[in-house]
């Protein structure tokens, strides 16, 4: 089973991505700052992280950048999804370390797709 | 409810109440960054999670919330007291709706015009910087007319015309406006239009004029697409199935195609004698006459002519054995006025609605998908980087595509991209690795059914070292352990009458004394097991202070007054109960004292104090209890007052109150219908208030105190329990049953000759370490009749009641017992002189009595 870790400190968004990952058969982890994000990466192995922009203690950027330099966890994709709606947005999350950037709301389908492409777990 | 809107509910209220706090420390201090980024980071939170739901109102005004908040962090606009007032309406107004939706779990759409209205007030601020971003979803885009199917080449469509009349394809027109965003939703719009089955004529175009190059937003889809496709209505529309709002889809007959183009005569009356006669040929459906009539007047008609293009397709129409009589009426009616043709009203309009129809095998939208992640890996790998973050780029994104080859099934591919990775890693050249990217782009992975092996990477087995240091937990559940507990305590406490039944009645002296032994091991399990629960329920009292400085701003605006707030001791802890009891009280005193105790600022400077009054919020922990002092500098209570109000009342007579204290009298404030304020207001009104909180600090068992010095201050404090869930009382013997005495009270215990009583007029008392106690006996309390007890000593109870001892004879003492108190009820729940019953461990039911009623 691939193993997602969900950053956001909305505890909603976060349990909205439970939800509709874990009815896709993959076990979710969740963060609920960039700090706590980085505890868990550098413990759980994990297929994916799904990080937000804004969060206290460590924003989304620092957090991927963080990711990005540490070997033990540097390979794993990332999808950063953010509220914020402007276009250079994106190129901020790919220069820290973004495989792939959404904007919130994401519609179910289009989430499990692109999360399972990126850990390579085709559909049952 | 949907757990997940619960969810949102319960996270939103903690927000806002961040967002309520934060927003008075920036009204003091307006410079205050970490505050503000963190009031605009509770904002931006709702407003993310408001998405996940149908709620505008909550995600518009929030939104409005949040620009605001986010310009006045990033100092583009400068600070007005105005803002925090509008906006704290703004999240008042959000509490509100979340109190709405807990009750309905919809948000009526009349609100938006609410949160609109409230919004622009607060968008007010915004004017100078940038008008309101466009909220609103691109609206779906639709065909009013047709004949924008004229700006293809005549000739294609001519041809399209010939293979559909050949082969009956069905025909479907198309528009597809993709979202501005679309790129961020991993959607390829040029893609997906590409795989438009049958896809036949495209046109693309930008939706508004394009901008100058430089300022063109290159992330930003400004296209729209139409055209037409040779395909049923279903298999385009499963395509779009995400984007139903975004695309329209129209079923056509082949003769849409018939727009005509060209050079527009002058005078279209030329042509009006050709109508009438070609109109009477196709009444008698001489379609061979017709085929004369039109190419008679070709051949006079100079072909980049409209009406020339009008009459080609007019013979393409007429072409067919059994030409479409409407079609070609409709075409003459064209030519005659030379406007039109307007297919569109001669359709009918029986478009089936867009409905995703059931999923197929995904391949369109997964290819789409897979290019999509390829193209941005292509993207991240053109950024620039620093060093550190080579390696990681390189291998999430080799990490990415590999996963997506194995997806795809394309494992073939996965050897070749190793090596491009490891020339990446190797060289720090990626052409080889971009080279792969483009050639999956160009030629994405079909997805085919077939199966080929799967390289599946051995899990790695890492323990589970994740440790979770936080839980949330539901308090239904927290209660329920807490009711086991309590029946844990309960059926604990029966192992002694076991033992002794065990010794007395059965002889099993031994047997007695191991039941013992285990009974202790049990007993002190239990009470870990209850303190623990208890830690669990403790919550700092700082959660209902955090009300007090909004309360205190606003009264204090209200009525002119200047008031600085101390809290202090927010961390002391008492049980959940205990402080939900907490807030309503103090809110009550908080409220009094804003209105009655802190005069006005002439008055203090009359007074010769300064114009700005205190008020401190305490709190401590005393022993078992939980302590709250809420004092201020205000005028204190005239005691002169109360007893004249007593007086009036009938409550004392007038020589009574002669001799009764000043301190005395005040405690009279928490009487029913004592108020002394001269004026109803509406913030404490009167009469009620300060007996409610009597009553409520009385129903937890706690007790509540208050010390005026006239002129200079009033300071009340409250003392309750730490918990309440488990009840120390001690049992006493009464006509023969037990009856509990709650233990909080009771000081000591002492047996007193009957000499040692002194009857002091109507009333006994005894000398207690050389003071006077007085005395009452439990049984005339209860009017049961006294019985002769001669020369034996009296057990007594001394209890603390208000502060004074009192000494309350009893049949006989029994042992301390701690109980679970369930409070009475029913029709019992109005006898006042018992605070409730508890179970005992032999299954009996015992009487808890509650000594402050009966005194």
């Amino acid at each position: 089973m691939k193993r997602i870790l969900v950053i956001d400190d909305a505890t909603t968004v976060r349990m909205y991505y439970r939800q509709v990952l874990e009815a896709q058969g993959f076990a979710v982890e969740e963060a609920g700052n960039g700090y706590e994000g980085l505890e868990k990466a550098l413990v759980g192995s994990f297929d994916l992280y799904i990080v937000d922009v804004n969060m206290p203690k460590m924003d989304g950027y620092t957090l991927l950048r963080t990711i990005r330099q540490e070997p033990s966890i540097c390979a794993t994709p990332a999808i950063m999804i953010s509220t914020e709606g402007q276009a250079q947005d994106a190129t901020a999350a790919y220069a820290a370390g973004a495989n792939l950037y959404f904007q919130k709301p994401v519609r179910p389908e289009t989430l499990v797709l692109h999360v399972r492409l990126l850990t390579g777990e085709v559909a049952p | 409810m949907n757990p997940l809107l619960a969810q949102f509910i319960a996270e939103s209220r903690d927000q806002l109440e961040l967002t309520g706090a934060g927003l008075l420390a920036i009204e003091n201090n307006p410079h205050d960054t970490d505050k503000l980024n963190e009031i605009f980071r509770a904002a931006h939170t709702i407003k993310g999670s408001s998405g996940l739901f149908e709620m505008r109102p909550v995600t518009l005004l929030v939104h409005a919330a949040e620009d605001l908040l986010d310009a006045l962090r990033s100092q583009t606009v400068t600070f007005e007291r105005g803002m925090v007032d509008l906006l704290l309406d703004a999240f008042d107004q959000v509490s509100q709706w979340l109190d709405l939706l807990e009750q309905t779990e919809t948000l009526p759409v009349e609100l938006e015009a609410t949160a609109r209205e409230l919004g622009a007030k607060l968008r007010v601020f915004l004017k100078d910087i940038a008008p309101e971003a466009a909220t609103d979803a691109p609206s779906t885009p639709a065909f009013d007319e047709l004949n924008w199917i004229g700006q293809f080449p005549e000739e294609e469509r001519a041809a399209l015309h010939r293979r559909l009349t050949e082969s009956g394809e069905p025909l479907l027109a198309f528009r597809y406006a993709p979202d501005a965003q679309c790129f961020f939703q991993g959607e390829d719009p040029f893609y997906q239009v590409r795989q438009i089955p049958g896809l036949a004529l495209l046109d693309f175009a930008p939706t508004e004029p394009w901008l100058p190059l430089t300022e063109l937003d290159a992330y930003c889809c400004v296209l729209r697409f139409e055209g037409l496709a040779c395909a049923p209505h279903a298999d385009v529309a499963t395509l779009f199935r995400y984007v139903p709002d975004q695309v329209c889809l129209l079923a056509v007959p082949p003769q849409v195609l018939a727009v005509p183009v060209g050079r527009r005569d002058d005078d279209p009356a030329h042509y009006d004698g050709f109508v009438v006669e070609a109109l009477e040929l196709v009444g008698q459906e001489d379609w061979a006459g017709l085929r004369s009539l039109i190419a008679l007047l070709l051949d006079a008609t100079d072909p980049g002519d409209w009406t020339a293009s009008a009459l080609r397709w007019l013979r393409r129409l007429v072409k067919d054995a059994t030409p479409d009589q409407a079609a070609v009426r409709l075409l003459l009616e064209a030519i005659r006025t030379e406007q039109g043709p307007d297919w569109l009203s001669s359709l009918v309009m029986d478009t089936p609605p867009i409905i995703a129809t059931k999923p197929q095998a995904l391949s369109d939208v997964e290819q789409a998908a897979f290019q999509h992640i390829a193209a941005e890996q292509l993207r991240i790998l053109e950024l620039p980087v620093e060093p550190e973050s080579w390696s990681g780029r390189i291998r999430s994104v080799c990490a990415c595509l590999a996963n997506g080859l194995r997806y795809a099934r394309r494992v073939d591919w996965l050897e070749e991209l190793e090596e491009a990775r490891e020339i990446a890693l190797d060289t720090g050249a990626t052409a080889t690795l971009r080279g792969i990217l483009a050639r999956l782009m160009d030629n994405p992975p079909p997805a085919t059914e077939e199966i080929s092996a799967v390289v599946v990477k051995p899990e790695e087995l890492v323990a589970d070292k994740l440790a979770i240091k936080t839980l949330k937990v539901d308090q239904h559940k927290v209660d329920r352990l807490m009711d086991l507990i309590g029946e844990l305590v309960v059926a604990k406490n029966g192992l002694p009458y076991l033992a002794q039944r065990a010794e007395r009645v059965y002889g099993q002296r031994d047997l007695a004394r191991e039941i013992k032994d285990q009974y202790g091991v049990i007993n002190r399990i239990a009470q870990e097991l209850q303190s623990s629960i208890m830690q669990i329920r403790m919550m700092p009292v700082g959660h209902v202070f955090q009300r007090f400085p909004r309360l205190v701003r606003d009264l204090s605006k209200k009525l002119d007054k200047k008031i600085n707030l101390v809290v202090e001791g927010e961390d002391t802890e008492a049980d959940k109960n205990i402080i939900e009891t907490l807030a309503d009280p103090l809110i009550h005193i908080l409220r009094n004292s804003i209105d009655h105790g802190i005069e006005s600022p002439e008055e203090r400077l009359s007074l010769g104090k300064s114009d700005e009054g205190w008020i401190r919020v305490k709190a401590y922990q005393d022993n078992d209890n939980v302590a709250i002092e809420i004092s201020d500098d205000g005028r204190g209570v005239d005691a002169a007052a109360v007893k004249d109000k007593a007086v009036r009342r009938g409550l004392i007579t007038p020589e009574q109150a002669e001799t009764i204290s000043d301190h005395e009298a005040v405690q009279w404030i928490f009487a029913p219908g004592l108020s002394t304020a001269d004026q109803v207001s509406d913030i404490s009104g009167r009469g009620v208030g300060m007996d409610v909180v009597r009553n409520s600090v009385d129903k937890v068992g706690g007790a509540v105190t208050v010390h005026s010095r006239q002129g200079m201050g009033t300071d009340i404090r409250l003392t309750l329990p730490l918990s309440m869930a488990v009840t120390q009382v001690m049992a006493v013997e009464l006509d023969g049953k037990l009856l509990g005495v709650p233990m909080d009270i009771v000081v000591e215990t002492v047996r007193l000759p009957p000499a040692a009583i002194y009857a002091i007029k109507q009333r006994e008392a005894f000398i207690l370490r050389d003071r006077l106690v007085p005395l009452t006996r439990l049984r005339r309390l209860l009017d049961l009749s006294e019985p002769a007890t001669g020369d034996a000593a009296l057990a007594t109870l001394v209890v603390k009641f208000h502060g004074e001892s009192v000494g309350i004879v009893v049949d006989n003492f029994r042992e301390g017992m701690e109980v679970i108190l369930k409070p009475l009820e029913g029709v019992l729940a109005g006898l006042r002189h018992y605070a409730g019953t508890a179970l005992l461990g032999d299954g009996s039911v015992m009487l808890v009595i509650n000594l402050k009623e009966l005194l």
